[in-house]
């Protein structure tokens, strides 16, 4: 049988998960490397329930990924948005969950989801005009007029397309 | 291990609400396009969607450079020099007429722009002094973005989408005429290629190019010429494949040809073969630009010793191609191969048991490589 371990989310819930799949979290990870064997569940302060539950279920079905391969950074990297069909299915949620997941892919130091999470907020963004991206993320326009014009100006090669 | 999330406790996470290292991790995923447009959203977002590296990252890599000069900064050079970027910094093979051409898309970084420059040789009949092969017209054939009463186009090719192209082999001259009608030609690899005549593809290409030129310069041979990237791993040789490269050979009254030698590995086990095609960069009359010169079924099956100099150098067997004017009547014929040092050989063509002359190459890839990438690409790319 697998072993288990126990999380305890930020409003007290008590998550127990397969120890395999829970190390898709390298904080989690590290922690368990440090203190090995526990009975008690580990606290996870900054995640609630169901944002901790919606991330274990993330863990679970990638949990026989390859570790993630060390993607080259900065110049050459990737700009593609392209994203699995599960983990787009995954990340229809409302946007508050959608940053949720993604501030806790984050503290929990997970990559792979992160980065699914960073993805889907781009697609969000790409082909939409300033107007509209401001109604998508609540946005408020806090340009004075002459500023909203000199931006515009140095935007004018992007209006186009 | 720190604590990032940043998060005030009476926030609804959002946007916004985000750490500055996950705004930007979010906006590493945008285009260009978008990244300006979200910059015209909010103060937070213009701040933020200015950082430099999110603007390097588009272009220092293609360009080969650490500084956006002359421009006042990446956001700048990206936007005047967006439509060009995917051109890069690469060498090009033109279909020009019947001859072909070898061009260099470079950046030049005193006046930011892209230009494109033909690659050619001084005029020499004697192509083991090799003066200057594979070195750059001073004057750019392209310029962009361009000033000035040129109207150059550079326009991006639809890939040719015909399954059956791709399984011609080589020996099948009877298909000889369709391979004039895509770019580049069948007898190099390719990721796609482009039709050169209305067959339309929906898939646009970065790697093949038309350039139509208004006015043209030096040449008047056509209203436009196709260009295809030659991507330099088709050109450095492997410990596999240690002929690979691009060279030079001198074809008597046609002059100095560049050639593509192409070699990879056919065949497994017991018949495993490294074979070399030359295939013409540059042509002339008789056999043309994308033709097969000569091929080497297997360079390490030695034929014979010569004795050039003092060294002892392994002959092989070749097969090399001939062709009346217009490239009539293509036959091979047998030909020796002669491994004089790795970076030069030549070919003895047979045309009668006891008739024959000899070519010589010798291998430039390293100087068009300088050429093409100079001294500002120390590093691999």
């Amino acid at each position: 049988m697998a072993v288990q371990i126990k999380l305890m989310s930020s409003d007290q819930a008590m998550l127990v998960v397969d120890k395999e799949v829970a190390e898709r979290s390298v904080l989690i990870k590290n922690m368990l490397d440090d203190i090995g064997e526990v009975d008690e569940a580990i606290p996870i302060p900054n995640v609630n329930e169901a944002v901790l539950k919606k991330v274990i279920e993330w863990c679970e079905h990638h949990k026989g990924d390859s570790p993630s391969t060390n993607d080259e950074e900065s110049d050459s990297r990737k700009r593609s948005t392209d994203i699995e069909e599960w983990d787009q299915k995954f990340m229809q949620v409302d946007q508050e969950m959608l940053f949720e997941i993604i501030l806790a892919a984050n503290y929990l130091d997970i990559k792979p989801l992160l980065d699914v999470g960073c993805k889907t907020v781009a697609n969000m963004i790409k082909g939409k005009s300033p107007e509209e991206i401001r109604k998508t993320f609540n946005i408020q326009n806090d340009f004075t007029a002459e500023e909203e014009e000199q931006i515009r100006r140095e935007n004018e090669w992007a209006e186009d397309r | 291990m720190s604590n990032t999330t940043g998060k005030s406790e009476s926030s609804i996470p959002s946007l916004l609400g985000c750490p500055a290292e996950l705004l930007l991790a979010i906006l590493s995923h945008l285009d260009g396009h978008s990244l300006a447009r979200i910059s015209g959203t909010c103060r937070a977002l213009y701040e933020i969607s200015n950082t430099p590296n999110l603007w390097s990252s588009f272009s220092a890599h293609r360009l080969l450079i650490n500084t956006p000069g002359p421009y006042r900064s990446w956001k700048d050079l990206y936007g005047t020099l967006h439509p060009y970027l995917y051109l890069g910094i690469q060498l090009w093979w033109l279909d020009t007429s019947w001859i072909g051409q070898l061009a260099a898309s470079q950046y030049d970084p005193i006046s930011g722009k892209i230009q494109i420059k033909y690659i050619t040789h001084a005029p020499s009949d004697d192509i083991w002094i090799l003066p200057d092969v594979g070195f750059l017209v001073d004057e750019p054939m392209v310029e962009l973005p361009q000033e000035g009463p040129y109207s150059t186009q550079i326009e991006r090719m639809k890939k040719f989408k015909e399954p059956l192209l791709e399984n011609i082999t080589l020996r099948s001259m009877g298909d000889i005429q369709k391979w004039y009608g895509v770019w580049p030609p069948l007898t190099i690899p390719a990721d796609g290629r482009t039709s050169i005549g209305d067959v339309q593809g929906d898939e646009v290409l970065d790697k093949v190019v038309k350039i139509s030129i208004e006015k043209w310069h030096n040449w008047n041979l056509s209203k436009y010429k196709l260009a295809a990237v030659l991507e330099r791993e088709l050109w450095t040789p492997t410990e596999e494949s240690p002929w690979r490269g691009i060279w030079a050979g001198d074809y008597g009254p046609h002059g100095i040809e560049f050639l593509l030698f192409h070699s990879h590995v056919e065949g497994i086990g017991e018949c495993r073969k490294n074979g070399i095609r030359a295939i013409k960069l540059t042509g002339d009359p008789h056999v043309p630009r994308g033709e097969l010169s000569f091929i080497v079924p297997d360079p390490t099956e030695v034929l014979r010793f010569d004795d050039i100099g003092g060294n002892e150098v392994a002959v092989s067997k070749a097969l090399g191609q001939v062709a009346d004017l217009g490239f009539a009547r293509p036959r091979f014929i047998p030909c020796h191969i002669i491994f004089e040092s790795c970076d030069k050989v030549q070919v003895e063509w047979f045309f009668e048991p006891d008739i024959s002359t000899r070519t010589n190459y010798v291998r430039v890839s390293g100087k068009i490589e300088r050429a093409v990438f100079g001294l500002q690409n120390p590093r691999k790319v």
